[in-house]
Formats: C-alpha cells, structure tokens, sequence
C-alpha cells in the first residue's frame, strides 16, 4: 500500500499504488444538475455509439437518473454507503485479503435503469394533487424535491477498478488521466465490478470481459467533447483540463468551488464535478457533493445562484454546449462594461474557438401600469439601463 | 513495491516448502488438508492413495481418445496421488480452500501426456453468463523447461511456469445466454428470431456470428479466447512470469484438449497435451526425468477466481522409463 494525496478530502490515504502527483492533462468534466432535464439525449449518444454490440445490452456508460431514489445498477450508492464505516475510504475500509471494499450487484439490480424516474423525496405527490411551497419557510429548498444526476465513468485519479483488477489490465493513461480496460488481458473476474463505488464498470455477457465507459478517447485526441457532452441539448455539460489554471474547469471547481465532485468520501477522486441542485435538501447534498461537510454545499448553490452578480462565473457558464472542441481557455472581454461583456474561448493548442455575449440583450415589455418585480429589477440593476423616452411601454436593456 | 514484497514472501514460502517437502505446514496456509478417504474406494484404484508428495507418470500405449474420457475404466488402473490443497493466503486478493483435496493420475503416450483429475465439489458451476456467478475450473502449473524449481505463485521473471487451464463453462453445452432467467439470446444460431439487430448490423449468417470477425463490440479483432462462444478446446495454454502476468500463448500453440465431466458431486477432468518440441514453454516429459508440478481447483459456487483458489504445493512428478 503507497501512501498518497487526496485533494478532495484534504488529507493522506492509502492506495495499492504509488500514482502520479499531477498531469499536464487530466480529462475532467462539470455538470450543472440545475440545468439538467432527463432528456437521456446523452444517454443515447452514447448507447449508439460504443455498447450497441452484443452482451452490451444492459450497459449504461452514461446514465441519467432521478435523485434521491433512482439509479443504476439499484441502489448502488446506498448499499455502499450502508457498508462503509465513515471517515474511511474504501480502500481504508478493504476487508481482509481484499484491496478494495465493494460488491457485486445482482443481475437483476441492471434491469430497471430508470426506476424512480421523477419521484420525489418528502410526502409523496398523489394524482390530482400538486406541490406547495411554503416561500417564507422554505426560502430556496422545497419540501418535495428531486433532482437528475447525470453519471458516467468518472477516470478518477485513484481509481479502484484498476486497484483491484490482479491482472493490471487496467491501466490509466498518462497523457489524459483516461482509464481504460485491456480487452486481450482481461479475464473476466469481476474484481473491478466489485470494486468501482459508481459502478461504471460492466461485465459483457457475451465477451466475458468488462467494459467501460473510454472517455471517448478517440475524440479527445482530436481535441474534440466526448459523445455525450457533445450531444447534450441542455447544454448541461463542459469538458477540460482540471490541471490547467487557465482552463474553465479549474475555475469552476477551484476557485468558484462551485461544482463538486460525486461521493468523494469513497476516496477514488472522481473526476466529474457536479453544480448541486438549488432547490434541494443540503443535508442531503452534503452526503452526495461534500464529505458531508455542508458549508460546501451552501457556498455552491450560494455561489450559482448570485452567479448573474460575477461576471466571471457568468461567463464560464455560457462557455457550456456551445462547441465541440475541449475549450483549453478564455478570457473575459470588456469586463468593465457588463453590457458589452463578452467572453472568448480558446482550444487546446491556444487557437480562438468563439466569442459570445455575457449578457443576452434584454427586452422587457411591460402593460400599462405594471412594474418590473423584485428579481428582475436586481439583475437590470446591475446593466447600465436606459428607458427609451419615446416608447415608454418597451423598455430595452 | 507491493509486488517486490510480495514476490518475497513468496520466495520465503516456496523455499520452506522445499525444506519441508511432504509436512509442509506453513502459517500462511490456513487450512488443513482433508483429503477424502472415499476416493480410492471409488475408483477402486489397486493403489489406494495416501496423502502424497510424489507423482507417478506411467507409460502407456492406448488410444488417446479412449483415455480423452474421464469416466473411462483405463483410468482405474492407474495409480493415483492425492495432493492436499490450501487456501491461497500469499497474494492479494486471498481466497479459496474450499476444496481440500485433488486426485491425480497421469499417463506417458508416444505421443504427449495425459492427466486425470477429480475432487469433490458438490455443486456444478459453470455459468459464466451471470454476472455474480464464477466458473469452476483446475489447472496444472510445470516450471518452464520441466527440471528447474521455480515461484509456486505463477512464475517469476527467470522462471516461467506452463499452466494448463481447464475451465468448465468452456465445456460444449455450457449454459449460453439462452438458459439466463433474465436475458434471452435472441441472436443465437439456434433461437427463433430471425430479424436479429446485431445480425443486420455485423455479419450475414448465424455462423458468422460465432466467429471473430462476426463479433461485435470492443473484442472483436483482438486475441483473447474469453469472448469465443463456442471453444475449439475446454482447456486454455497459458504462461506466466509473475504474479498478474499469466499470458494466453498464441493460438498456434492451443493444442491442449481436455473432457470435464460432474457427476454425484465430483469432478472428473482429463487434459491432454500434445507433445510439440517447437513449443518451447512446454516441459517435454521425457522418460526418467522427474519436474515439479502443482495443481489450484476453484469452486465457482464459493466465488473463486484469479488468485482466490485451493492450490497444492510442489509436488515432484516422475515418468516412467
């Protein structure tokens, strides 16, 4: 066991293998959950394109599911978190004569990818009846709340298929931090399956070899956004360098700290960050995004949602969906002007991608009496508004 | 650094093994052997076998497709070693030691050798198609070259080991997707549907389907003999130099055959190899000579794979003159 760094948790860990202190490139990515609709557009982006093949039926490499009940395999957080004794990691926790603690689901725990599919937690929400939400005590967090979470393979920095695997078919790419399975030496024991917290990695019935999601690999040597981020209609999605200051994804997760990583108390430091959900349950949260700490949480959604306040964090945030290629890093043109802000992407090799306005032009219309409410008036607030004197119903911002 | 230590310790083993060659009795191997006192009443072997630190290769002439039948009374007459097999308790992950004890016998043929094992397993486990189900299996380990002594834990780099890997769900009428409560095969040369998805998006024939350029997905194209539906041979060639290491040899050396057969809570396994001198990771058994052999039984039912397995410690063979 080597004694290595864990920056999610803050603090030193065991590992079976000595790994490296930093890349140039570590593939990474941020999911904004608020903006996620279930559409399952990349569920099927990438279905079609890596586990159409035989025995692959009941893989999801990319998977969408409701939140707090739902997901796939069946309860596979639940039952680990159930198992592991907090404060440990799981390869702190690993049982006698393992290296990793885990279990093998069940066939059947494959069979119901979208079971709970918009169930909310709270009192259940009968036929003909419709939610209330009580503003003054529930300021932000509603009483009936779900949320989608989008998951996929998340190339973690330690990684525990590959920990467990006694073949070493595993391996972890030095030049993008990518985990990938060997498939001439893998054998087939199932000791990945066993060992990965998020289960993402899959057993082919027909090949007798595990498979898992590649980071679509190929795509990102050409410097191009995986399938499913690529193919996300909500834009929910933005793919990067976590290693590189310049990047927006260190921004988001570094310095913003406003997306955090899925169950980091498992100990593998996953590599996908998620922006938490506003309207949900921090306690919560906190068990999912923060180590339980729930000053985490707090500063995240807090965070987000002043994010029409911080032109920078505004900015990253249109950088989402708006081009297929791995956006290396930006820059936020006419900072000073928020009208005129605009911010500018660049590639990986430094070449300009696109530049897009922070602040979409803004029409109001307004009938004959009625006044701007309270919200809308705070983000005109912060544009340099002018009233047209000759057209005073069309208010153009 | 693991593996170094590792490999240490199982030097450490392996060289008081030697010293204690036939009352091994190492802390590390927790469970006892405890070879069952049926066996050689149910053979009716002449040779009613005791706990042994010695095998006996005997010569033969008989046909090899005779033999190639566990069940075969030839069998009977040869004389049997009983090794006693462990927990394997040295390499993580450790498991195994639900099987206490294998049964060998093993004949010299003009033409290669041949080995019969059997031991008790009361269930038959050869469902690969499950996720949570694992196979039952045996194999032999010989160092490489025949003579030398070498890491009873697969190998090491100055000494390979042959293994020889017979694997049940490998066996003709393993349970296919077909026999799965919760996936039907629909693409199956034999199933019904006819309009398969796979068929129109890979290959043109049923048959196709079966071969590796019909096979779709990430395996296709690459050598590993895991994916093949259906097995030219029920018993996998393999080498290895290390713990991890073990390596499928190229097809061009598979010749190995083999029979498994389970029946009242034993199994029955022949393995058969062809003696090819231009193999040269094979010992070549040659009359009078003596090597180290080892055998490692895995219980599906117990969940045993890899390194999890009831293994014997070296145990010399000789073949006849």
């Amino acid at each position: 066991m080597s004694r290595v760094w864990n920056d999610q948790l803050k603090r030193w860990t065991t590992y079976p293998y000595e790994v490296p202190e930093s890349y140039d490139f570590h593939w990474s990515a941020v999911f904004n959950i608020n903006r996620c609709i279930a559409c399952q557009t990349c569920t099927m982006a990438c279905k079609s394109t890596w586990t159409f093949g035989k025995g692959q039926e009941h893989m999801w490499w990319n998977n969408v599911s409701t939140k707090p009940f739902g997901d796939h395999p069946r309860g596979f957080d639940a039952k680990l978190l159930s198992m592991l004794p907090k404060g440990k990691t799981i390869f702190e926790a690993a049982p006698e004569g393992e290296r990793v603690l885990g279990y093998i689901p069940d066939d059947s725990d494959y069979d119901y990818p979208n079971a709970f599919e918009d169930r909310t937690a709270g009192n259940h929400i009968g036929a003909g009846q419709y939610q209330e939400i009580d503003v003054a005590k529930h300021k932000t967090q509603d009483k009936q709340w779900f949320f989608y979470l989008q998951r996929i393979c998340n190339h973690c920095k330690k990684p525990a298929c590959l920990a467990a695997c006694p073949r070493k078919a595993i391996y972890k790419r030095e030049k993008d931090g990518i985990v990938l399975v060997d498939q001439e030496r893998c054998r087939g024991y199932k000791k990945c399956i066993m060992a990965c917290p998020y289960k993402k990695t899959f057993y082919n019935t027909y090949t007798k070899t595990t498979q898992k999601c590649i980071g679509c690999y190929p795509r990102i040597e050409q410097g191009e956004t995986t399938r499913c981020i690529s193919a996300c209609i909500g834009k929910i999605r933005l793919l990067g360098n976590v290693e590189d200051e310049r990047s927006p994804i260190h921004y988001l997760v570094h310095k913003a700290k406003v997306a955090l990583p899925l169950y980091p108390q498992f100990g593998t430091e996953p590599q996908i960050y998620y922006i938490p959900p506003r309207w949900v349950n921090t306690k919560f949260l906190a068990m999912m995004f923060g180590n339980y700490d729930e000053s985490k949480i707090k500063h995240a959604v807090r965070t987000y949602a002043n994010s029409r306040k911080d032109i920078e964090l505004l900015g990253v945030l249109q950088l989402f969906g708006t081009t297929q290629q791995i956006i290396g890093s930006y820059e936020i043109l006419d900072r000073s002007h928020p009208r005129e802000a605009r911010v500018r992407a660049f590639g990986l090799k430094g070449e300009e991608l696109f530049v897009v306005p922070i602040y979409p032009k803004i029409e109001v219309h307004l009938a004959e009496g009625e006044e701007l409410n309270t919200d809308d008036r705070e983000v005109l607030a912060n544009l340099d508004i002018r009233r047209d004197p000759t057209e005073p119903w069309r208010n153009q911002y | 650094m693991e593996k170094l230590e590792s490999l240490k310790t199982v030097f450490a083993l392996v060289l008081l093994s030697h010293l204690t060659r036939g009352a091994f009795s190492s802390p590390c191997f927790g469970a006892s052997p405890s070879p069952s006192p049926e066996i050689g009443s149910r053979l009716g072997s002449p040779t009613a076998p005791a706990r042994s630190s010695l095998i006996e290769m005997v010569k033969s002439s008989d046909p090899v497709e005779s033999l190639l039948n566990p069940s075969s009374d030839r069998w009977q007459s040869v004389p049997a070693s009983t090794l006693p097999l462990f927990r394997q308790n040295v390499v993580t992950p450790t498991g195994g030691g639900s099987i206490g004890s294998v049964n060998v016998r093993c004949m010299r043929l003009p033409a290669g050798v041949i080995f019969r094992l059997d031991w008790s397993d009361s269930t038959l486990d050869n469902d690969t198609v499950h996720q949570s189900r694992f196979r039952d299996a045996v194999a032999i380990e010989f160092p490489v070259g025949g003579a030398g002594d070498t890491v009873l834990a697969m190998g090491s780099p100055h000494g390979p080991v042959n293994i020889w890997h017979w694997k049940a769900d490998w066996e003709p009428g393993a349970p296919v997707m077909n026999d799965s409560p919760y996936m039907k095969d629909l693409d199956s040369p034999t199933g019904t549907n006819r309009a398969s998805y796979y068929r129109r998006l890979h290959v043109d024939s049923p048959q196709e389907a079966n071969t590796a350029q019909g096979r779709s997905g990430p395996t296709s194209g690459l050598f590993n003999l895991f994916p093949q539906s259906s097995h030219k041979s029920p018993v996998e060639d393999i080498v290895a130099v290390g713990i991890s290491s073990i390596t499928t040899k190229p097809s061009r050396f598979q010749n190995l055959q083999g029979k498994g057969v389970w029946r009242d809570g034993r199994w029955q396994v022949v393995v058969y190899k062809p003696l090819d001198s231009k193999d040269p990771s094979c010992p070549q058994f040659k009359p009078g000579s003596r090597l180290n052999t080892a055998v490692a039984v895995w219980n599906g039912s117990q969940q045993d794979r890899n390194g999890m397995k009831s293994l014997s410690n070296w145990t010399e063979l000789r073949i006849a003159k």
